[in-house]
């Protein structure tokens, strides 16, 4: 699959007009492009590890999840299996345990 | 003649801009961070530079799959602010020295590189995130180099270490007296896709640190799949910190060092000086 018509689409909605006409109804946005039917589902679904697996850079489907009001971390959930408040626990877990690595500015 | 008076590395994120723009830098988990860069803006002004290279890379904001340049220098008088699905963030234009860009354009040409040269472009998180914080006033006038960590083939760190020293070269041959201070962005640690997402590096980023400073020929010979498998696929914008460090003389020192482990990243700075003759 390649994944340059997606790509395409995604990268359309740099343009504040194109997110708010993609918000208001997404299907008939992603259906003005040269999709497959895989793809196409996968962001009816909001497959974000699929679309990963596809191929699909991280840093356009963060501009899919500005227009749809889906943080990096919701994405990033996702992408793990984990609801947002576990990922969030997860995260914070992963900082303390961390947190002797810091190197104070001198 | 032109001199390289200090170099610095740091992290570039969409979660310094959030924190600067929701106004959370006095913030508990922010504050050490945003300290660290005020502290780093204090200490690059006292230098008085006249001029910035930032070498950072763009995240599919300004570049596209149907050309993406492997590096490129922007020649243009000033810079607009991408919109990266939220607005673009509310700074003044960005002013640059387009005489001494177009001369770094040319000599890094004849010294051997096939740059892109850019009329224009839009600054995104790259450049945005940390240059803010660097210079709060936009007093100092910048220059931006981007270099391809997005779309395969990516440049061997080895070659983003000889722009670098490519870069470097340049500088020096500017005639007229200029001080100049060499950004790198990007990294250090973090992993933003699979499942793996949010993951932190920090032994490596340490030892990233350590190498930078006391062996950063070494890292030039690491691939970009070492550092993709060592600090997360998407730090592998730690080249951008090869090719600021590289473009230093041999006697920088390593005046500041920070690291800090956060949330999805580990934030770093380091700012190294060149003694000046």
């Amino acid at each position: 699959m390649s994944t340059y018509e997606i790509s395409r689409m995604l990268y359309s909605l740099r343009d504040p007009m194109n997110r708010e006409t993609c918000r208001t109804n997404p299907e008939v946005y992603y259906r003005h492009f040269d999709l497959d039917e895989t793809e196409l589902q996968f962001l009816l679904d909001r497959s974000w590890q699929n679309l990963v697996d596809a191929g699909v850079s991280i840093y356009l489907l963060t501009k899919l999840g500005a227009t749809l009001n889906v943080d990096l971390l919701e994405i990033g959930a996702s992408m793990r299996g984990m609801s947002r408040e576990e990922f969030l626990l997860l995260v914070k877990e992963q900082g303390e345990r961390n947190q002797k690595y810091t190197i104070p500015l001198a | 003649m032109a001199k390289i008076i200090a170099g610095i590395g740091c992290s570039h994120a969409p979660s310094i801009a959030h924190a600067y723009d929701h106004r959370l830098v006095e913030e508990p988990p922010w504050k050490p961070l945003f300290t660290a860069f005020k502290q780093t803006s204090q200490w690059l002004l006292r230098q008085k530079p006249d001029v910035l290279i930032v070498l950072y890379n763009d995240h599919v904001d300004q570049y596209f799959f149907d050309a993406w340049p492997t590096f490129t220098i922007g020649v243009a008088a000033e810079y607009q602010i991408a919109d990266e699905g939220w607005g673009p963030r509310t700074f003044p234009i960005v002013p640059s020295h387009q005489k001494f860009a177009q001369h770094l354009a040319i000599q890094i040409v004849e010294n051997g590189f096939d740059l892109t040269v850019s009329q224009r472009m839009v600054l995104d998180h790259g450049f945005l995130s940390p240059m803010p914080l660097l210079d709060p006033e936009w007093a100092v006038p910048i220059i931006p180099m981007t270099i391809n960590v997005v779309q395969p083939p990516l440049p061997t760190p080895k070659r983003c270490w000889e722009l670098g020293e490519a870069l470097g070269k340049a500088i020096l041959g500017f005639p007229e007296d200029l001080r100049a201070v060499v950004i790198g962005t990007g990294g250090l640690s973090h992993q933003l896709t699979g499942p793996n997402f949010g993951t932190v590096y920090p032994e490596w980023d340490r030892k990233f640190l350590q190498l930078l400073e006391e062996a950063p020929r070494e890292l030039a010979s690491y691939r970009m799949e070492d550092f993709a498998r060592l600090g997360g696929d998407h730090s592998i914008e730690i080249v951008q910190w090869l090719a600021m460090r590289a473009a230093l003389l041999s006697a920088a020192k390593m005046e500041l060092r920070f690291y800090y482990p956060y949330g999805l990243m580990g934030y770093g700075i380091a700012g190294f000086r060149v003694p000046e003759v």
